[in-house]
């Protein structure tokens, strides 16, 4: 039997396991009882459903494929999705970013239950913060959601990642509904997680989410190179962190006022383990963080072709670095904090001018704020108003989407000067074309300009030259088609969607060091190109009606290379980007027994600009492997994993000189009731 | 039939696990540059900082007399060195017939044997806790003297007897030394507090070397940084950053005596001739000057006379066999640098490219010399 024939045969596509982007939630599972089975088994909130013709290019992972992929965090999870890079710091406290198509971290905007996250300090979100264990779904937009229905900042980054908290759904005659789970293992790690969803009248929800985790953070990694070979354990590499979720909502999905108010709160203590290198392998360094916000959405159907959201959110940040290897004067350790507020207000205005024709003006107004204790710190505070209008067409065989956003910055600050004032347009453009109706083949394509602002750190920690900056512009075009095919009645059924791509990044700020270890230079300068492909394949099959399968492969090449005139390294795949990698998923399911295999791959990279030898870091793949149980006990089910990570202990760093775990255990016991 | 359903998954499970085989080592040093002989010279070392993090620091030697320009001599020579030479080199300095390397992040004083390269003792934060953090190192009467920030808020000069390198003497400085000098019995050491960016040290200690102790502290600018001697004397101090003067010490009398202005940022002194040059962080202009240091004058123009352009000069060296001056580029700080040589009369002579990441400190030292072998 060749491989055509089997995807020939099994050619159907799923909708049974909602795999990482163009599954189809139209074609639902037919044979009842296996339904029964597997929803018992493996999804119970997994029930969101994927659109086939999507505008932009768009991955998701819900339910019941998020919480058997081996992963502690968010960030864990996003390494499936095609065509990402995760910058991973190694361990269970370190930073983790996402990069999607070598656009850089900045670019990415993250999303949490629709509001961003924003953080002028920097401009990155820490993913590695982010548990999975209240969390319903990840979708990854490369552009945006096409939505016209988000406030105008949901159109201002190249990317956009979606979180999505755990939605109230009861079941009948029940008006709560609890999950706890316990999970320990490798690093030391105690994380006690609770989430309780209770029915507070009729038609109200309350949520309660709290979780806490300890962990030493300690493991094993080895270098062997030329002559030596020695084995350093990771040290000053322990979390312990708390977070907190209220949230109080309608539970009524028809009504035309919808509203759900939300506070967030989070509070953590890290060491910081550093960069291996020569006869550093301890460093002292340690981080507090605490994240707070607070928000609130309301919905309301004015009639039947006019709606308004409106969204508020308040957000308070606080950071403490302390290193006590810096005195200064008086014999005080270097112990820098950092304070940051954000105000954000969001209008939208959607009106239907037609059946699935839809157009929208959204306004918002944003404040950001910042405090430190550094010498002679500026004080920025930045007022940005977004205005995007916006129209989106949904037709049966073409959906298109388009919008303009204005933004519009001001920035003042206590010392020196402020960044000029910004006002830009930019737009985006997207489209998907089904075209013949008997064939399960669309064809789409879209182009996006926008730019990310200097961040406060690129505008202020310096002392020269640097208000001066001007805005990191991205330009991306992209071409994809998708192809589902699923034969209604089976289970089994494939999906593919391929993209390729063209991206350029204009005035990339670069940090220059100015041969000083207290002032940096921060400049326009940087040019890079990207042209890529990703694909994506999902398939799923069942074997005798007992056994249920369900696969994923991605892969994604990039040559990203730098443009920036005058380096030598012109023309030379930029740092960090592989030019090929990619992942495979299988997860079996059998009776009330659950086996998942994921694998990894990131191609070979460089470190530094120059493509040359010293520079070349090594590929790295790693194995893991989980294997689950439900058991039902009169009213609770308890799902009892066990998980092996880097199966085959492979060392590697993703970020260099900074070790990845190796082989690593996860025991996790849930129980719902 | 049904059982070959797991075919595909089996095969493709299979062709996962033998992509095990494609991870290679890579261990790869460039290959030796051919560069002009220079039969009237010998050659000297550069150690190459390496980015922070990175543990990317590199030493290379560069033999003028045969014209061979060798990366990475100290991977080569120690290959059992732990994670190699380590992360941001800081100093290096040839006395005897040792060579001393000063690895700043990487805790670490390397010592080695100056003909071969191989180590002979490496001083650790384990062999004094100033080690961590140390930033210049001279020489004088049979001793080492090295300056350190430490993990304390004063700063440290430290004593190392060149014949059994262990750790003579220690003195507490000001804070966050840089470089340092010895004149007669008294050690100078320049002290910049760059910690405390709002209340910096002002100040050059004077350490008498019999009692190893401060005797003094001479008010200069803020900042202080750069510090070298002529014969005659004087010191020659300058702050972070360019701040258009430089300083001069009198240390008969041990008090700020003149200062010159000319765009400074490093410098190097050989025969009472100054070899300055300075940076305009904001607009890319450099300068290149000397200065006739007997009558404290700058001499006009620029010692490049060809019209070179560098792109950020990070390190510089003048031959004192033949007047040669060498200047190391570090480009972008990510790229490898350049080192450009030129004659006495300011003509490119000749040029490395690709030394390690960001080139800055040289010390001359004949490795085929007399007594070679």
């Amino acid at each position: 039997m060749n491989r055509f024939y089997f995807w020939t045969r099994f050619s159907g596509v799923i909708t049974l396991l909602y795999g990482i982007g163009c599954t189809d939630g139209m074609a639902q599972i037919q044979d009842a009882a296996n339904a029964r089975v597997l929803d018992s088994v493996w999804i119970r909130s997994g029930r969101a459903t994927v659109q086939f013709n999507t505008a932009t290019p768009f991955q998701t992972l819900t339910g019941s494929r998020l919480q058997q992929v081996n992963s502690f965090s968010v960030a864990d999870a996003l390494r499936y999705f095609s065509g990402v890079q995760l910058k991973d710091y190694g361990g269970i406290g370190g930073l983790k970013t996402l990069n999607v198509r070598s656009l850089g971290a900045q670019h990415l905007g993250v999303f949490y239950d629709g509001l961003q996250l924003g953080n002028a300090q920097n401009g990155i979100v820490d993913l590695g913060k982010f548990s999975l264990d209240n969390i319903d779904a990840l979708s990854l937009y490369n552009s945006q959601n096409t939505s016209t229905l988000q406030s105008a900042r949901n159109f201002g980054s190249a990317a956009a990642l979606f979180i999505k908290s755990k939605q109230p759904v009861f079941e009948p005659h029940k008006n709560y509904r609890i999950n706890a789970a316990f999970k320990t293992g490798s690093f030391g790690l105690i994380n006690p997680s609770l989430h309780w969803q209770q029915k507070i009248a009729g038609n109200m929800a309350a949520t309660v989410s709290l979780e806490t985790i300890h962990a030493h953070g300690r493991y094993k990694t080895r270098y062997q190179k030329r002559a030596y070979d020695t084995t350093i354990v990771r040290q000053n590499a322990d979390v312990a962190s708390r977070r907190m979720e209220v949230a109080v909502q309608d539970l009524n999905r028809d009504a035309a006022t919808r509203w759900k108010i939300q506070t967030y709160f989070y509070n953590a203590e890290r060491g910081l383990p550093g960069a291996v290198v020569a006869e550093r392998f301890y460093n002292a360094q340690r981080l507090w963080d605490r994240n707070f916000f607070t928000q609130g959405m309301w919905r309301k159907q004015i009639n039947t072709r006019y709606q308004v959201l409106v969204q508020g959110k308040y957000a308070n940040d606080y950071t403490r670095y302390l290193d006590t290897t810096i005195k200064k004067i008086g014999g005080a350790p270097l112990n820098n904090t950092y304070r940051q507020q954000e105000y954000d207000a969001s209008l939208v205005n959607e009106y239907f001018v037609a059946a699935g024709w839809s157009v929208s003006l959204a306004t918002d107004w944003i404040v950001n704020k910042m405090q430190a204790n550094l010498d002679h710190f500026a004080y920025p505070v930045r007022n940005t108003g977004l205005v995007a209008i916006a129209t989106e067409l949904k037709r049966k065989r073409l959906t298109a989407a388009g919008n303009l956003l204005g933004t519009f910055t001001r920035e003042k600050v206590s010392t020196g000067a402020a960044a000029g004032n910004k006002d830009v347009l930019t737009p985006a453009i997207s489209a998907s074309w089904r075209p013949w109706n008997h064939l399960p083949i669309s064809v789409r394509s879209f182009y996006k300009r926008i730019f990310r602002m200097p961040t406060f750190n690129d505008l202020y920690y310096t002392l020269i030259g640097s208000v001066t900056l001007k805005p990191e512009y991205t330009t991306q075009y992209d071409m994809g088609l998708q192809y589902k095919k699923n034969v209604a009645g089976t289970g089994p059924g494939i999906s593919l969607q391929a993209d390729v791509y063209y991206n350029d990044i204009k005035d990339k700020i670069i940090a220059i060091p100015a041969n000083n270890l207290f002032r940096w230079s921060m400049i326009n300068m940087g040019k890079v190109a990207v042209k890529g492909m990703d694909l994506q394949l999902t398939y799923a099959a069942t074997i005798r009606q007992q056994v249920f399968l369900n696969g994923t492969l991605s892969y994604a090449y990039q040559q990203a290379v730098n443009k920036t005139a005058g380096d030598r390294s012109y023309d030379q795949q930029i740092p960090y980007a592989p030019k090929h990698s990619g992942s495979a998923t299988v997860q079996t399911a059998y009776r009330s027994w659950g086996l998942n295999y994921s694998f990894i791959y990131t191609g070979a990279r460089y470190m530094l600009p120059e493509n040359d030898p010293q520079n070349y870091l090594e590929p790295w793949y790693t194995h893991d492997l989980s294997l689950t149980k439900t058991v039902l006990l009169k009213q609770v089910r308890a799902v009892l994993a066990l998980e092996v990570n880097n199966l085959l202990n492979q060392y590697y760093d993703v970020v260099v000189n900074y070790p990845m775990p190796g082989r690593n255990y996860l025991i996790k016991i849930a129980f719902n009731l | 039939m049904k059982q070959n359903r797991w075919m595909p998954i089996c095969i493709f499970l299979t062709s996962l696990l033998l992509l095990g085989a494609c991870r290679k080592d890579h261990d790869w040093t460039a290959p030796p540059q051919n560069a002009e002989k220079d039969t009237t010279s010998t050659g000297f070392y550069l150690l190459n900082e390496g980015g922070w993090g990175y543990n990317n620091a590199t030493l290379d030697y560069f033999d003028i007399h045969n014209g061979i320009y060798e990366r990475d001599v100290f991977t080569k020579a120690n290959p059992d060195a732990v994670l190699g030479l380590g992360d941001t080199g800081n100093d290096i300095g040839v006395y005897g017939s040792k060579l001393y390397i000063v690895m700043n992040w990487s805790k670490k004083i390397e010592i080695l044997d100056a003909r071969t390269a191989r180590r002979i003792k490496v001083l650790t934060d384990q062999t004094h806790k100033a080690i961590e953090n140390a930033r210049y190192i001279t020489f004088a009467n049979g001793f080492a003297y090295l300056s350190s920030y430490t993990t304390a808020e004063k700063g440290m000069v430290l004593e190392i007897d060149t014949v059994s390198l262990r750790i003579t003497r220690t003195v507490e400085v000001g804070r966050q030394p840089e470089e340092l000098t010895v004149v007669g019995n008294k050690l100078y050491v320049a002290n910049s507090g760059g910690y405390s960016p709002s209340d910096l040290e002002h100040y050059i200690s004077v350490v008498d070397l019999p009692a190893f102790k401060v005797t003094k502290a001479i008010k200069v600018a803020p900042n202080l940084r750069r510090l070298k001697k002529d014969s005659n004397g004087y010191l020659y101090s300058c702050p972070w950053g360019t701040t258009g003067k430089l300083y001069v010490v009198d240390t008969k009398t041990d008090q700020l005596t003149d200062s010159i202005g000319v765009m400074v940022e490093d410098f190097t002194i050989v025969r009472d001739t100054a070899y300055v040059y300075g940076t305009d962080y904001g607009g890319g202009q450099h300068a290149y000057t000397r200065i006739d240091l007997k009558n404290k004058k700058v001499i006009p123009g620029s010692f490049i006379t060809d019209g070179t352009k560098i792109i950020i000069p990070y390190g510089i060296a003048v031959d004192p066999n033949n007047g040669s001056i060498y200047i190391a580029d570090a480009r972008n700080y990510s790229e490898a640098g350049d080192l450009y040589g030129f004659d006495v009369y300011g003509k490119l002579k000749n040029t490395i490219k690709k030394t390690g990441i960001i080139p800055g400190h040289i010390a001359f030292y004949n490795r085929s010399g007399p007594g070679s072998r």
